[in-house]
């Protein structure tokens, strides 16, 4: 009887605290409704400075998830949200393919993803508007030290698969693919097809439906191959036994871009703060974060606002002299 | 992740099942004890029905509910996808079932005289209905338990709809899954202590609401 005594005791009081918190919170939730804060309007060709009086905006972003996997985001959400208090940052990590479709349902402010024939149709398509690419880095195949497959020797990313497909055929080797649309599993399909070979509905041929870091965790259970992002696996090399075999072919390039949904299409986007938001990204000060963001000693991005064509890459849409998206943002900035 | 986010995580967790299941159980509590003690044609099927949705994939609700809340839905003018309002509407359609369908067996499990005892004071029927809830409070308790721990528990729905932002719709269950995601166990191991700790506190304190009520009713 005594030892139920105190555990009823022991169950109210960790209640009683948990109430009282709650009932705090409530009250500190109720403080900062709205702000004085500087804000442009971005109609077109007028873009002037207003000081107005607004509520709290937050703003939604629809992510790839090595953004978030490698902390980035959170690091870019703190510097943001000190220069714009009345801006809450907020973002769903998803794979490319889902981030899309997230902004073509309105159901997001501003999508970031890495795969230019998505990202195209997205913009031609309407949903999008003002996209720019301010990172890079680059995608990597990581097996087990042991590479069965002997990945190793290989030239190019193109021979890597071609060797990885036979092997596999022969049951020596396994392939973990992302198999959810994403940036990476594009890729991925995209190198297969290079190859010259399929490997759907091979029994060596795994798809885990799931995010880079879980696909990262699966192949190394299965002592496998997977392609993936340079950021996410230095994150997470630690974590598993995998090594990097095939590396630093241009066809491995991976550029992040992001894109603000498209106001005409859906009026209810916060159109303003998600082209703050990209502004940021490609000024100077915001590609200082990113260029020199560091976790566990290795750099993870590389920034590339404004010198897309120095890595081989010319896009009209964003690079042309007169209606180009980087002369865009370069305006936005001078004005600021 | 340190203390604060922790904390944050589980007052939201804690806020969010809080408020559906209290809001379930206004609507539900009612219903079902009405449903129990009225007479009407498709009784059976409508009890058949509850007892179904009692059951309801919390990932299937999630994408209903994400299809509908969506800016390209039919109640997309709300503007609530991906806050945590949406995440309480998820959790109040996934509990109001099992508060009125353990509120229908809680009141129909009264001994016979009792409600015919009742019925034959010839009250208003909200009178009958009150009266009834009264004498089966004890289940009814344990229901609203059992819909608070479905609605804590559940990931499937909240995930979808909440989707999981850090500090705005992160819950102790989707913070489970994320940290199980980016490997980070010990973290994992926290977040399930706590959760624990929820369930624990709140069967405590039902377990002595319980023993006082049957102390007096008997």
């Amino acid at each position: 009887m005594e030892g139920y005594r105190l555990m009823l005791w022991l169950g109210s009081f960790i209640l009683g605290l948990i109430v009282g918190s709650l009932i705090s919170q409530f009250f500190i939730l109720k403080i900062h409704e709205t702000s004085l804060a500087p804000s442009f309007q971005a109609n077109g060709q007028n873009t002037t400075w207003t000081l107005t009086s607004r509520k709290h905006v937050v703003l939604r972003i629809a992510t790839t998830t090595s953004l978030d996997a490698t902390g980035l985001l959170d690091v870019f959400k703190k510097s943001f949200e000190d220069k714009y208090p009345w801006i809450k940052v907020t973002w769903v990590a998803v794979g490319s393919g889902q981030a899309v479709e997230l902004g073509k349902r309105g159901d997001v402010d501003l999508i970031i993803v890495h795969d230019r024939d998505l990202e195209d149709r997205f913009i031609s398509e309407g949903y999008g508007v003002h996209g720019v690419t301010f990172a890079y880095n680059d995608f990597v195949l990581v097996g087990p030290p042991e590479d069965p497959a002997g990945v190793k020797g290989s030239k190019g990313v193109v021979e890597a698969f071609k060797r990885i497909f036979q092997a596999g055929e022969q049951g020596w080797a396994i392939f973990v693919s992302r198999g959810d649309k994403s940036g990476t599993n594009l890729r991925e399909l995209s190198l297969w097809a290079m190859a010259g070979v399929d490997p759907s509905g091979k029994t060596w041929y795994k798809e885990a439906g799931q995010g880079m870091s879980q696909t990262l965790m699966i192949a190394d259970q299965l002592r496998a191959y997977t392609l993936c992002d340079r950021s996410t696996f230095l994150v997470f090399k630690d974590k598993v036994n995998l090594v990097i075999l095939s590396e630093g072919d241009p066809l491995y390039l991976n550029l992040y871009r992001a894109i603000p949904v498209n106001p005409k299409k859906f009026p209810n986007v916060h159109y303003n703060e998600s082209l703050l938001f990209v502004s940021f990204l490609v000024s100077p000060e915001g590609q200082k974060i990113i260029g020199t963001y560091t976790k566990e000693g290795a750099k993870l991005f590389n920034v590339c606002f404004g010198n897309l064509t120095s890595l081989g890459i010319y896009d009209p849409y964003e690079y042309d002299e007169e209606s180009g998206q980087v002369r865009f943002y370069r305006e936005l900035l001078s004005r600021s | 992740m340190d203390i604060a986010e922790l904390i944050q995580i589980t007052l939201l967790s804690i806020q969010v099942s809080g408020v559906a299941v209290v809001l379930s159980s206004i609507i539900g509590v009612w219903l079902g004890a009405y449903i129990a003690t009225s007479e009407f044609k498709l009784k059976k099927l409508t009890i058949t029905l509850i007892d179904t949705l009692m059951g309801t994939p919390p990932v299937l609700l999630g994408l209903i509910l994400y299809l509908v809340l969506s800016r390209s839905g039919p109640l997309g003018f709300l503007g609530v996808l991906f806050t945590p309002a949406a995440m309480i509407i998820a959790q109040f359609l996934l509990t109001l079932p099992i508060v009125t369908g353990l509120a229908i067996s809680a009141v129909e499990s009264l001994p016979r005289e009792l409600r015919e005892y009742i019925k034959s004071l010839a009250l208003p029927a909200h009178y009958e209905v009150l009266l009834l809830i009264n004498e089966a409070r004890t289940g009814i308790i344990s229901g609203v338990l059992a819909a608070f721990s479905r609605a804590v528990s559940e990931v499937g729905a909240v995930i979808i709809v909440g989707g999981n932002i850090r500090y705005y719709t992160r819950v102790l269950t989707t913070a489970i899954v994320y940290y199980t995601n980016s490997g980070e166990f010990d973290t994992v191991l926290w977040l399930g202590l706590v959760l624990t700790l929820v369930y624990f506190a709140i069967n405590a304190v039902v377990l002595l609401l319980r023993y006082r009520m049957g102390e007096r009713s008997d």
